[in-house]
Formats: structure tokens, sequence, C-alpha cells
């Protein structure tokens, strides 16, 4: 994820079905929000998308900790 | 002494154990493959296509993919090499292996040459599979390019050397930190992504200093066909490091474990 969220080189270099995969890493979406963000060129409805995929991940992920969590150490 | 005589005749014996453990876990073995495969796809094809050529010192200029997989190739040595030696803190420490292990004829010694034969092993194995990919790829521009792979192990035995002797000296997992925060730095800065000639002159001496940067050199010279005197002094650092580290590493590990 490290190495092909379009932290090196574009996701576009990717051959389309990995293009596709790098789209659905949460990892792609923070680097182009952040390089949007640094580079001046922030379209808000492609930010605001990026910020929204990313709250997903931590909602999401929230929920399902609190379920793992609870059944290992309340047993 | 009389043990002295046979002192790491049955290395063997702990290679053949960690091969027999090995085969339920196989898949931690083969994910190691990956790594430095993943690196040559993003590094070397992906960002190399933005990066153009290299120039190489004497002036010939290379694809930077080509420039750029030696070099992961001796990353990758060094870390497999040095993950192992972070196994070796874990069977002693807390696995308790070699306390059996030391009950039986089977002495220190044995011990360090068993557990580095078996990291060599397996860094021979990544190098077989990466070098495959990198020729087929067309990433090897010379002949040498086949010497790369005792190259790999070399440097996978200098590591393998440096890793054990330091674990010695660890005492909680915490430790290892220190050793991550060794291996990544020299990892990006040992003239790995871009030559020796980017850095200012004073700190090319820091980067001659670096273990990583001789396995670099030796390989990325096999690799495009630029061997040249330098070589051998790469080769001697490697294996000096590789014998101290295990001498090191002998003695501490006699000495914890028989007292």
């Amino acid at each position: 994820m490290f190495l092909f969220s379009g932290t090196f080189f574009p996701v576009s270099r990717l051959p389309l079905p990995l293009e596709w995969v790098a789209y659905a890493t949460p990892l792609w979406h923070g680097v182009d929000l952040c390089r949007e963000l640094t580079l001046g060129s922030v379209h808000p409805l492609r930010a605001l998308g990026h910020v929204v995929y990313l709250l997903a991940f931590v909602v999401v992920g929230l929920l399902w900790a609190e379920r793992t969590y609870t059944r290992r150490l309340m047993q | 002494m009389t043990s002295a005589t046979i002192a790491g005749s049955r290395g063997g014996l702990l290679f053949e154990r960690n091969l027999m453990v090995y085969r339920r876990t196989w898949m931690i073995i083969f994910s190691g493959v990956f790594e430095p495969l993943f690196y040559l796809f993003s590094m070397g094809i992906g960002l190399g296509h933005f990066v153009g050529k290299v120039p190489l010192p004497n002036g010939r200029l290379v694809e930077y993919a080509s420039f750029v997989a030696p070099a992961l190739l001796a990353s990758a040595a060094m870390n497999g090499a040095v993950y192992d030696a972070g196994n070796v803190f874990w069977k002693m420490k807390y696995a308790r292996v070699y306390d059996a292990v030391l009950s039986t004829p089977i002495g220190p010694a044995d011990v360090a040459i068993g557990e580095t034969a078996w990291a060599l092993f397996r860094g021979f194995l990544y190098a077989i599979s990466f070098m495959a990919v990198a020729g087929v790829l067309g990433l090897i521009d010379s002949a040498w390019g086949v010497l790369a792979l005792p190259g790999a192990v070399l440097i996978g035995f200098a590591f393998a050397g440096l890793g054990v002797a330091a674990t010695t000296f660890m005492r909680t997992w915490q430790d290892f930190e220190l050793i991550a925060l060794v291996q990544l730095p020299m990892f990006l800065f040992s003239a790995t992504f871009f030559p020796l000639s980017t850095y200012p002159a004073a700190i090319q001496w820091v980067v001659r200093c670096s273990p990583l940067y001789h396995a670099i050199e030796l390989l990325r010279a096999l690799n495009l066909g630029t061997v040249g005197w330098a070589q051998l002094v790469n080769v001697a650092v490697l294996l000096l490091l590789g014998t101290g580290g295990l001498l090191v590493a002998q003695r501490r590990i006699g000495r914890q474990l028989l007292k």
C-alpha cells in the first residue's frame, strides 16, 4: 500500500485493474488529499470525497474494533 | 578443552531443525520474496519512469530500474539476515530453544553457525527469485550479474554476523527499535536510490562507512558490469563484518547460556 498508492508515482502509471485497487486504498485518498492541499490545487468536491472515505474507515474500524476487543477481553 | 576441536561441526543439526520448523510456516519465508519485488516495481519501474537515466561514475547512462535493482537485492539480503537475528533473540530469551539444544552435545558454536547458515540459505532463496524477475525484466546489464547470487549470500553473511552479534546485546524487545533506527536510514542513504556523487563530499565519507553501501556497490558493479578493484574492498569489508560478528556472537551466546 505504501509503495503503490500514488506515493512515489501517479497511480495512472499502474495497469488499469491495479489502478482501481489503488483507488480503493485509504492511503491513496490520504495521499491525494495532502497533495491537493500542499500543492494548492484543491478541488472541493474531490477533497470532500477523500475526507468522507477516510472518515468511513474511522467509523467502521472503531465499530469493528469495539466488537472484537469486547469479544477478546470480556470472555 | 576437547570440545573446541569439534566446535561448530554440529551446526547442520540446527539448520535441519529450522528446516523442519519452517515446513509448517513456509508462508513466512515465501512472503519475503515479494518485499524487494514490490520495491522494484514501485521505485524502479513506477518512479523510474520519471527519473529517466542515471549517470555512472564512468559517464555511462543506465536505466533507473537497472540502477536501483541491485541495491534492492542487497537491502533485501540485509533485511532478511537481520530479521533472522531477531528470531534468534526470541528463541534464546522466550522460547528457550537453546536451553534444550545446549543440553545435548551441540555447543554454542554450533548454534551460531547453524543459525547463520540458515539465514544465508534463506537469503539465497530470495536472491534467486529476485534475480529471476530482474532478468526477465531485462534489468541485468552484464554477465557478471550471475555473481550477484553468491554476492547476496555474502551480504547475508555479513549482516547475519552483525545481526546475531547485536542481538546478544539486546535485553528487551524495545531494544530492537535501536536496530530499526540504524537499519532504515542505512537503507535510504547508502547510495541505494541515488548515486554517491549526489552527496556533499563530507557526507560521502559517512556513506562509505555504511556496511550496506559496500553491499550495494558490490552488487551494482556486478549487475552493470563495472567490476573493478574497489569490489575487492567491498568483499573484504563484508567478510570482515560477518566473521567479526560471528566471533562476538559465539563468545557471548556461550557466556549467556552456559553460565
